[in-house]
């Protein structure tokens, strides 16, 4: 009867990944034209369709593991954090390296990540360097500890911030 | 001068400075990984700032989809060089203390 | 006055890249010197972006766009793979 149920669990995953596969295909496929149509503009569109179709069916086919597709409002939602942040992170830096006192603190904490491995923890590890005071240092072996490195201890908190992004991004409930 | 223009300059004036306090972040702060981050983060402004103003003097949206895709590859590069520079200086100063 | 400003600006980035440089220099270890090829590749960006804008030759954007490509090769390439990295740690 356990075999029964973990089969059926199987299955559904497994049909659940399919859909997100064909998703994943589909986003590569809309980044990758949008990019062929701003470096090339509109002559030779079926090259260029013929080059972003095997570019997506590459990428769904070999994304290792899950893909985790992302809802394009909830991209832009996203996106004007990030815009908002980094632009507090510049202006932080800046003020805190050319203040006479140096106002900095600098300091090491570990973050365990609670997202998925795949896109989600990839994209929280890249954009915590580009969040004012925090900087991803290490990543453990098995890609869970994060090893943030901040300019000044109040800064650790907004790493659980991102995470709460990141997870709403990509529809993971935690 | 077009108001355009007095945006540009602005927009390109200050992502100057934010590059500027970069520099100075890389000279002043006292560890790698503080200088790290006076890098990544001001250049980046900086980057920003400058692709904007040039954006608008270029004014057309092809020239302004451009400058934000190199903003946005320059964002990957440096988040990339930032995470390897701050893992391999890690393992160098974990070598550093069993010595 | 923005065809004075593209230039000023120009030579302004390039003092902010030479004074950089010092921390080449200075060093004192590996990664810092690898810092300096974070802010020359920033800095080539602007720097080209902004030659792009004031010799009205576009064709520089394309240049400026491959730049930015190459730098995030360039670190990767200095410093491996993350997965490589694990053995250099495992060393007594």
């Amino acid at each position: 009867m356990a075999t029964d149920a973990e089969n059926g669990g199987q299955h559904a995953n497994m049909a659940a990944t399919k859909k997100q596969r064909w998703t994943w295909a589909m986003q590569i496929l809309v980044v990758l034209m949008l990019l062929w149509l701003l470096l090339n503009g509109t002559d030779r569109f079926l090259a260029g369709l013929l080059a972003a179709s095997a570019g997506a069916g590459l990428g769904a086919w070999l994304v290792s593991g899950q893909p985790h597709p992302w809802k394009p409002h909830r991209l832009l939602w996203f996106a004007g954090f990030f815009l908002w942040e980094s632009l507090k992170g510049g202006v932080d830096v800046a003020w805190r390296a050319i203040h006479p006192k140096l106002r900095i603190e600098p300091c090491f904490s570990t973050h365990r990540i609670e997202l998925p491995a795949g896109q989600p923890r990839t994209l929280m590890v890249a954009t915590v360097s580009l969040l004012p005071g925090t900087l991803s240092a290490d990543l453990d072996e098995a890609g869970r500890d994060l090893e943030v490195h901040a300019l000044m201890p109040e800064a650790i908190e907004s790493v659980e911030r991102l995470e709460n992004w990141v997870a709403w991004l990509f529809s993971i409930d935690s | 001068m077009s108001a355009s223009e007095v945006l540009a300059s602005l927009l390109l004036l200050t992502g100057g400075l934010f590059y500027l306090a970069g520099t100075v972040g890389l000279l002043r702060f006292p560890d790698v990984y503080s200088r790290l981050h006076a890098l990544t983060k001001a250049d980046n402004l900086g980057l920003l700032l400058v692709c904007s103003g040039l954006s608008l003097l270029a004014g057309t949206w092809r020239a302004a989809a451009l400058l934000a895709t190199i903003w946005l590859l320059g964002l990957l590069a440096a988040t990339v060089s930032a995470h390897l520079i701050a893992r391999h200086a890690r393992a160098h100063d974990a070598a550093g203390d069993k010595r | 006055m923005i065809d004075l400003l593209l230039p000023a600006l120009i030579i302004f980035l390039l003092l902010n890249l030479a004074a950089g440089m010092v921390r080449v220099a200075r060093g004192p270890t590996a990664a810092d010197r690898m810092l300096s090829a974070l802010l020359f590749g920033s800095t080539t960006v602007a720097i080209l972006l902004i030659l792009a804008e004031w010799m009205g030759e576009a064709a520089l954007r394309n240049v400026a766009l491959l730049f930015v490509m190459l730098a995030a090769i360039v670190s990767l390439a200095f410093f491996g793979m993350p997965r490589d990295d694990a053995d250099d740690g495992d060393e007594p």
